[in-house]
């Protein structure tokens, strides 16, 4: 990203290289796509293979572009092979120590060899105003001229608001989930009658590791055509941050957008594109950081928020980052410390100038809270942080209120939207939470004025929560004794691990029951050194069956811990589909046999779908993990061995659990399970 | 935890976990995972040095040094361990050893934006030692980088301050403002007038922030500090106390959950009242909450100033 004060244009350069250079002509494959709006000015931006003479066409009609943007208004950037002076930006391009490191199905992170990438900055523009455009080399037409290739410039500061935000998160997985999530959204614009005006991303939109391809193929061309009339904020996520760094700026995220730096779009000066802010008529957003950045709360970052929202005085406050401050999805906000340093150093700084939204992911859940104030304690309490704890919904207990303009500590409503695409799941309960949500779906923001409206709405483009805040006169905020409180219940768990560590020594674990075998056969132990427990399964006389008693699942990621520390004991395994004792399906390692075996018990006959010669090490821990779905069952044994199998039937929803043939024992360090 | 390295190990361990199972994973499990990969597999210099920053992310620093030691010993230059090595052992106060091992860095590489992680990295250590002289050089050399951090140049600045050389202070954030437009430098370089007793110019400067600004109490203070300075003893208590009257009307009705920056405000406007007892039980309160001792100096001085102006 930018370097906008840095090294500029040379498109010079690159209409001189396209004279000289006898190739093919330059192929568009990104974009283009609007960047860094402001009330006066826009950036469009595109990619090309091989080199072209850049020149943007635009104009109050599609058929009458008759405005040009070319020359130094043009930033040209090129991959690292282009033979370019000196001068000439570079896109991200890998260490060769860091290729040497690279495993072998990873994707090279650089950007394509012989890429070209324009950044047209139209400015001068009337505010508010809608622009069709075309982008060319030279006299050659790339993309635009239709209805569907405009920019709208931003209402300015104080202007009345009257807007529509899409807020997307943990998106990029490249899945079906994600295209359903666009489409869900794409449909309930139309249906609404209403669309999109600005596109917020909170982060984890190329997984796995933020590479350019990644970003190419899971997030500019599956939204590229919204991306080509709206324009995106984005937010470092962690997967980004694999290849890209918020400290120097680098990397393929930082490549692909342009944002405001120097307070061009209002607000204070960030310096770097890492966090930034801008104003849009009567809304301020800020954008953090929470990934690779100082986290402190005199790190320079909140320095920068502090100094930014000193001068702030839009009536809307809405901040957006990657980590969230309160969650239990597939994070959780009160043991992992960017969660908690986002909570504790950053909250009360927005809190304090009058935050109304906070937009996060990273857990991959949608979670919505009460209207809350002054959280800030590990762990997360709803105890005296609650302002009003009904649900928002201005059919149901009715809008949050709060009073007119930014009003400090008068109550933030946090979401946490990062179930965009990829596998959703829930760890635990977020006390603070009104609504939690295991469903693929995004966020619409409607904000017409002092009304705030905000609408999940799932991949089958169904309206899942609703919540208003409304911002009118004088608010006296109380907080609620006794809150509301979200039901807080294992089977609503979809990601469970059971150590055993809360469970009593000799007893049965809790949430797990005998199926079928001597009640007596499953204790919990200690370790001799007493710090950790385990599951003792003993199955004598006749074989133990037990499941986890509390959730059911027909997709399954299962991960268990054995260990045959008795010389004697021979065999055990995972359950899976376990409907009653004579219908499920189980996996166990022989180690006396020296095999693998699956099979599917189907009215208590038992079929062999699969055995394999495995070697078995007495003593010495076994991680058995099993990936299930109706299609196929993959097994691995301790990341080494891997089979997979078909399961012969359509998995019923049923429960998980384990298996111990009779006369064997085994013990049990922990399970993991994730339900799909 | 200091600053930079922290930051710079964190975005190196990210680069590392590519490796890793799961990035998504939280430091415990990941730990787990790791250590159960290095059973299986065994060892590899990247696969400790991911366990090792994951310790770190655990404030574990007896064994993240004991990873980062056994990766460079697979790997004798591996940058990412190394720095990681300095900074574990920096939080275990192993200081000559930690300084040892950013050395051992700066001599991989001569290009200065590779150099600069280490340089970062060294007077990162001079600074928790309040060697404020070779840390002020290594920041120098740090910020030679192509692109140098914006707490590089504060943390500069600061080396300056506590070296009392309080104008050329000035003229290294200045410099910092035309290569970076950051509303921090800028704030600091108004600061820093302030304390160089470049009065007119930051009254200049003060005035304009105070204009354009919603929330004006750190304007305020600011300014009280200048009339504090031209014994301008009534406007200096009205600042004060305005910037006082704003600061409560931010703070959190729950009284234990403050932004600690209003509280170190707070206790600033109380000094500047002269009322140092509350004063200085709210810098101990922004201290306990993480405010680090550079924000707090000015409060600090304020306070020591007092006292010894006190029979």
């Amino acid at each position: 990203m930018r370097r906008r004060y840095a090294a500029t244009l040379l498109v010079a350069f690159s209409i001189a290289l396209t004279v000289v250079v006898n190739a093919a002509p330059g192929t568009l494959y990104r974009g283009p796509y609007l960047q860094n709006a402001t009330p006066t000015s826009v950036v469009v931006v595109w990619r090309t293979e091989g080199a072209t003479a850049p020149i943007l066409h635009y104009g109050s009609k599609p058929d009458g572009l008759n405005k040009t943007v070319a020359g130094s208004a043009i930033t040209l950037r090129v991959s690292g092979d282009v033979d370019a002076p000196d001068t000439v930006p570079r896109l991200y391009k890998e260490s060769a120590e860091a290729a040497a490191k690279r495993r072998g199905g990873d994707h090279d992170p650089s950007t394509a060899a012989n890429t070209y990438q324009y950044e047209a900055l139209v400015s001068g523009l009337p505010n508010d105003s809608k622009f069709f455009y075309a982008i060319y080399d030279g006299d050659r037409k790339l993309a635009g001229g239709d209805p569907d290739h405009y920019f709208v410039t931003q209402r300015p500061a104080g202007a009345k608001t009257d807007m529509r935000v899409w807020v997307l998160g943990d998106s990029g997985k490249g899945s079906n989930d994600q295209i359903m999530v666009y489409d869900a959204i794409g449909d309930y614009a139309k249906k609404t009658k209403r669309p999109i005006d600005h596109f917020i991303h909170v982060g984890d939109m190329a997984y796995d590791d933020g590479t350019d391809w990644e970003f190419q193929k899971r997030f500019f061309e599956p939204y590229q055509a919204m991306l080509r009339n709206t324009v995106v904020w984005p937010s470092l996520g962690n997967h980004e941050g694999v290849t890209s760094q918020g400290i120097s700026g680098s990397g393929p995220y930082f490549d692909a957008y342009v944002v405001p730096i120097s307070g061009e779009a209002g607000g204070a000066p960030s310096g770097t594109e890492a966090y930034y802010s801008f104003d849009i008529s009567e809304v301020h957003f800020i954008c953090m950081d929470s990934h690779d950045l100082d986290r402190k709360p005199d790190g320079a970052m909140a320095q920068w928020l502090r100094a930014d929202l000193e001068q702030a005085t839009a009536k809307w406050l809405i901040a957006f980052w990657h980590h969230p401050p309160y969650s239990k999805g597939t994070h959780d906000s009160d043991t992992e410390h960017r969660e908690i340093e986002m909570r504790e150093s950053f909250m009360p700084i927005l809190e304090s100038a009058g935050v109304d939204i906070t937009l996060t992911g990273h857990s991959h859940i949608y979670e919505r809270s009460m209207l809350m104030d002054g959280a800030y304690a590990t762990p997360t309490v709803a105890d005296g942080v609650i302002l009003d704890d009904g649900d928002g919904n201005p059919q149901g207990d009715g809008a949050y209120e709060k009073s007119e303009g930014l009003n400090p500590n008068e109550g933030s409503v946090n979401i946490v939207a990062g179930h965009g695409g990829t596998t959703n799941g829930r760890m635990g309960t977020m006390p603070v939470m009104r609504e939690i949500l295991i469903e693929h779906g995004s966020v619409m923001l409607d904000i017409e004025k002092d009304t705030l409206t905000g609408v999940m709405v799932d991949k089958f483009g169904a309206s899942r929560d609703l919540f208003s805040i409304v911002k009118r006169g004088t608010v006296k905020p109380t907080r609620v004794e006794n809150p509301w409180q979200p039901r807080d219940d294992i089977s609503l768990l979809t990601r469970l691990t059971f150590d055993f560590a809360d469970d009593v020594v000799g007893e049965a674990p809790r949430h797990w029951r005998v199926a079928s075998g001597k009640q007596t056969g499953m204790t919990v132990g200690s370790t001799t050194d007493g710090k950790g427990r385990y599951m003792r399964a003993q199955a004598t006389g006749e074989a133990l069956l037990g499941v986890y008693d509390k959730g059911k699942t027909t997709g399954f990621q299962y991960e268990a811990y054995l260990n045959f520390s008795d010389a004697s004991a021979g065999a055990a395994g995972c359950v899976f589909g376990y409907v009653d004792d004579k219908n499920y399906w189980r996996t166990v390692v022989d180690g006396g046999a020296g095999v693998i075996r699956a099979s599917r018990i189907s009215d208590g006959i038992e079929t062999v779908l699969l055995e394999k010669p495995i070697e078995v090490e007495r003593g010495k821990t076994l991680k058995l993990k099993l990936v299930g779905s109706d299609e196929k069952v993959v097994v691995e044994l301790s990341g080494n061995d891997a089979f997979e199998f078909a399961p012969g039937a359509s998995l019923p929803k049923g429960h998980l659990g384990f298996y111990v043939p009779a006369n064997s024992g085994v013990e049990f360090g922990s399970f993991r399970f994730r339900l799909f | 935890m200091t600053t930079w390295m922290l930051r710079f190990c964190t975005l190196l361990a990210m680069a590392t976990m590519a490796l890793s199972t799961s990035a998504h994973d939280n430091p415990g499990d990941v730990v787990h995972a790791l250590t159960h990969r290095i059973e299986t597999d065994g060892p590899t210099a990247r696969i400790l040095a991911a366990r090792a920053f994951e310790y770190t992310f655990l404030r574990q620093w007896d064994q993240a040094v004991s990873d980062f030691d056994a990766a460079l010993e697979l790997q004798p230059s591996y940058g990412v361990a190394l720095t990681g090595l300095a900074q574990a052992l920096s939080h275990q106060e192993n200081f000559s050893r930690a300084e040892a091992v950013a050395k051992r860095g700066l001599e991989l590489d001569i290009d200065p934006a590779r150099q600069a992680p280490f340089w970062a990295a060294l007077a990162e250590i001079h600074t928790v030692q309040a060697d404020w002289s070779p840390a002020l050089y290594a920041w120098r050399q740090a910020l030679k980088s192509p692109r140098p951090e914006v707490d590089w140049y504060l943390s500069e600045a600061d080396c300056l301050a506590h070296l009392d050389r309080y104008t050329e202070r000035v003229s290294a954030l200045a410099e910092a403002t035309t290569r970076n437009p950051s509303v921090v430098l800028h704030r600091s370089w108004i600061r820093a007038l302030v304390d160089a007793g470049a009065l007119d110019d930051a009254s200049r400067e003060i005035e304009l922030g105070l204009a354009g600004a919603r929330w004006k109490s750190s304007w305020l203070l600011l300014r009280a500090r200048v009339h504090a300075q031209r014994q301008e003893r009534a406007q200096q208590e009205s600042d004060a106390e305005a910037a006082l009257a704003e600061i409560r009307q931010r703070w959190n009705p729950k009284q234990s959950d403050q932004d600690p920056i209003l509280v170190a405000d707070a206790g600033l406007a109380f000094a500047l009242l002269g009322q140092d007892t509350v004063a200085r039980e709210l810098m101990d309160k922004a201290r306990a909450q993480g405010v680090s001792e550079s924000h707090l100096t000015d409060l600090e001085q304020l306070i020591g100033e007092a006292s010894l102006a006190t029979p």
